[in-house]
């Protein structure tokens, strides 16, 4: 799968997020024989069937959950429209404070849970909207109630969406792709970019800055905020979808080491707001 | 406000050519008007989602293209005509049966003044402290025909005003368009039958460009760094990777024009990250 | 019983039939036996002394200081253990203490230092080393032998915070804490193996490592994103997620993501 390769273009782990990670799995008892220290960044993907608790750590005395094992790795919830609503609400804390804090009656714990999360669903119950293969069984209704799992304040932490098309089979041979290392490099000049940056505000990712911080180093020049505005006209794009598309334009534009946020960089982070405009969720 | 006689020669000279075109008119606005090409959209007051919508993008279409819309003040069709004409490079002509100082419908006074405000036109051929006399509007819709070069019927019922200028265009020898409709709605039953007697059924605004006699096509303006991206958008839609690949552009760049082509309306984005070419533009 | 009292049974006892229980004078005070230990609260380890008193009585056996259920079986677990190492167990009144008393403590950790407590408070044992600069954490198994433990890093990486000198964990754990440098780690089999390393009779395993090796050694990811044809408004996606640390939704038919047919296809061709 796409999402599974992620890991191989993340940055190493350094030894304290590598220390850190092994921690919590030694906890878990999730390390395997003969495995000393976790060095691959972690990739969990727990099937939609897992209950909030075992999602976000707990028990009789709690015990790491699968966000706390994805620490400085990656979250994958694979239809993420069929886990059960309220088990995906419990991530919302979690996202945002990049730590876990659970109590029962003996203790009280935190755990630390900074992961990426990245999630995959079909665009409609059936799965084949917007399909060129096979025609959508679906009323629009039910592709709304579908799309409507995901709740709001979930979607608001997720700034990227992009639709991803089956590949037919003579596309298949043309040219040889990239490899992981090729991309890595890249993420790790753009790593550092962000990490000087964003020193003095005790984050190091683009996706981290908060509101106020995104009104800082996000700055547009006159021309982007007109494009922005049109954008929200023909587009449709939800007032929410504001600040992400200035952070990933920010990250585009760190990409292509540029010191500012340029016209192109905005028109690129706005392609990658799919469900707001073509949903409408 | 101006009171124009048939011989002054500011009198639109479109108006001289109707059988019984007006002694005396009253306008109000910007006389300029009468002599640039104009698009009559007419159509129900009751009018369907679709019908305001369709007229809210001719409205708007025709008027960024510096064509004047012409409509009677009535609610519905004729209220989103006039709104969405209003913008920089196009204006819009109200002929409205009652006296200029006693508008009707009086819900669209705002809609008057604000037509003044942007730089269009109001005109009557009533006295203008004369009420409303209800037998008067079929008149008043020759004027409007009269004025018009085409005329677009949105939505009509079987006997509307709307067909009533539709066929005093027949009469004049006019241009109608019609935008065809579901053969099941009372709404479209007017313009379907419209369409059977010969009018010209139009699906875009270059279909009523064509009918102006516009000789110079609009070619979209497209920037020229869009340009090999546009050209490879046709009516089947093609993938973001497709595309890239076939004009041999980086993902990244392909998707940033791509979007300016969106906003620009000369593409459209299907669900399954799909990209056509407007339809608009096909035809 | 007290010390006049014991002598007097010396006296009695003194016949070829029964066994001997020589109690120096010197010792008589230390039937209390106290033993570093670990234990875990979330992901932070903390200091356990684990506190055996023997004392001639009933034969019992309890254990107090908020154990759970997992920590209570360890008894019979250490009994047995004790045994089949080849030590005798003497019907005497046992209790053992788990200080701080007010924290309820889980897991399996407490084995063995309970089982080096209640030895070093029979006399079985005869220790040389310093035993409060000694920790122990493991698990016990029936035959004796020192089983491997969950969350031996961050006990670790406590015990070096807080200056203890040499920790003594499970053996099959070594290869977990072989980055840690600044603590004496130790890694043992058997229980045996312990009692004649207290004895200084043998040496222990210990194992080191460092980052750099590590991080050569292990091979990393078997996938790689050379292996997915196509995709590349998706790759760019993921991509510019990765850069800037952002989180990602991915919206596709069935068949979309699963790359079948890229997999399928690098067979083919090679």
């Amino acid at each position: 799968m796409l999402a599974e390769r992620l890991n191989t273009i993340l940055p190493d782990l350094n030894f304290e997020e590598s220390l850190e990670t092994t921690k919590i799995h030694s906890v878990a008892g999730k390390l395997k024989t003969n495995e000393n220290i976790i060095i691959s960044r972690p990739f969990r993907s727990p099937h939609h069937t897992i209950t909030s608790s075992a999602l976000i750590g707990g028990g009789r005395i709690p015990r790491p959950g699968e966000i706390s094992l994805a620490h400085n790795g990656v979250l994958f919830l694979d239809e993420i429209a069929e886990f059960d609503k309220n088990t995906l609400e419990v991530l919302r804390g979690p996202l945002e404070d990049k730590q876990v804090t659970i109590s029962r009656v003996g203790q009280t714990l935190t755990y630390p849970c900074n992961f990426m999360l990245v999630a995959s669903m079909n665009p409609c119950p059936c799965g084949y909207y917007g399909s060129s293969y096979k025609k959508c069984t679906c009323s629009p209704n039910d592709i709304k109630r579908y799309l409507n799992k995901l709740s709001g304040p979930l979607l608001d932490r997720i700034d990227i969406q992009v639709e991803v098309q089956r590949v037919s089979y003579d596309k298949l041979d043309v040219d040889e792709p990239e490899t992981s290392s090729d991309i890595k490099e890249r993420i790790d000049k753009v790593r550092k970019i962000q990490e000087t940056r964003l020193k003095s505000e005790n984050i190091f990712s683009n996706a981290q800055m908060s509101a106020s911080q995104c009104e800082k180093y996000c700055k547009i020049d006159k021309e982007s905020k007109e494009l922005l505005k049109v954008a929200y006209q023909k587009l449709g794009l939800s007032a929410r979808a504001h600040n992400k598309i200035l952070k990933v334009a920010r990250t585009i534009a760190d990409l292509e080491e540029s010191k500012n946020i340029e016209k192109k960089h905005i028109a690129e982070a706005i392609q990658y707001r799919s469900l707001d405009k073509k949903y409408n969720v | 406000m101006e009171i124009l006689k048939s011989t002054n020669k500011d009198y639109p000279s479109k108006l001289l050519k109707i059988k019984d075109y007006p002694k005396t008119i009253y306008v109000e606005g910007n006389l300029d008007l009468f002599n640039k090409k104009s698009v009559a959209i007419v159509g129900s007051r009751g009018c369907s989602e679709y019908g305001k919508s369709q007229a809210e993008r001719f409205a708007k279409e025709l008027s960024k293209m510096g064509i004047c819309i012409i409509s009677g003040l009535a609610l519905g069709i004729d209220t989103v005509a006039h709104i969405n004409s209003m913008c920089e490079e196009g204006s819009t002509i109200a002929v409205i049966a009652s006296g200029l100082n006693k508008i009707f419908p009086p819900e669209n006074k705002v809609v008057a003044e604000k037509i003044i405000e942007n730089g269009g036109l109001i005109l009557s051929e009533s006295e203008p402290d004369e009420e409303i006399d209800m037998s008067r509007i079929p008149k008043r819709n020759r004027i409007i025909s009269g004025l018009a070069d085409v005329i677009l019927v949105i939505e009509a019922k079987y006997r509307s005003g709307s067909t009533i200028t539709a066929r005093y265009g027949f009469k004049q020898r006019k241009e109608v368009a019609c935008i065809p409709g579901n053969i099941d709605q009372k709404n479209s039953y007017g313009t379907n039958i419209l369409l059977q007697e010969g009018a010209n059924l139009v699906m875009s605004t270059q279909d009523i460009l064509d009918l102006l006699g516009d000789e110079e096509k609009i070619t979209p303006q497209v920037e020229g760094r869009f340009k090999e991206v546009y050209d490879n958008l046709c009516a089947i839609p093609q993938t973001v990777d497709e595309i890239s690949k076939r004009v041999n552009k980086r993902i990244s760049e392909v998707n940033e024009i791509l979007f300016m082509l969106e906003v620009d309306g000369f593409a459209e984005s299907l669900p399954g990250d799909k990209y056509i070419r407007c339809m608009k533009d096909i035809y | 019983m007290s010390y006049s009292n014991l002598k007097k049974s010396k006296i009695e006892f003194n016949s070829k039939k029964f066994p001997i229980i020589k109690i120096k004078k010197e010792r008589r005070n230390k039937l209390l036996s106290i033993i570093k230990s670990m234990s875990l609260r979330g992901l932070e380890g903390y200091v356990v002394n684990v506190q055996v008193d023997v004392s001639s009585g009933l034969p019992e056996w309890e254990i107090v200081g908020l154990p759970d259920t997992s920590i209570k079986e360890s008894k019979e677990r250490v009994r047995a253990a004790i045994k089949n190492s080849g030590y005798e167990l003497f019907s005497k009144r046992i209790l053992v203490n788990l200080a701080p008393a007010d924290i309820r403590k889980e897991g399996s950790y407490l084995d063995l230092p309970i089982a080096i407590g209640v030895l070093y408070g029979m006399e079985e044992l005869e220790i040389k080393k310093d035993l409060d600069n000694i920790a122990f954490v493991g698990e016990l198994s029936l035959d004796g032998k020192i089983n491997s433990i969950n969350g031996i890093l961050p006990i670790c990486i406590e015990a070096k915070r807080l200056g203890i000198n040499e920790i003594i964990i499970p053996a099959g754990n070594l290869e977990e804490v072989s980055l840690i440098n600044g603590i004496k780690i130790l890694g043992a089999d058997t229980l045996k193996d312990i009692t004649k390393f207290l004895k200084g009779k043998c040496k222990l395993k210990e194992m080191k490592s460092t980052w750099a090796e590590v991080n050569q050694r292990q091979n990393k990811y078997s996938i790689d994103f050379a292996d997915v044809k196509g995709q590349e408004n998706v790759k760019r996606a993921l991509e510019i997620a990765a850069a800037g640390g952002h989180n990602i939704l991915l919206i596709g038919s069935p068949g979309a993501r699963k790359n079948y047919a890229c997999r399928k296809a690098k067979y083919d061709i090679t």
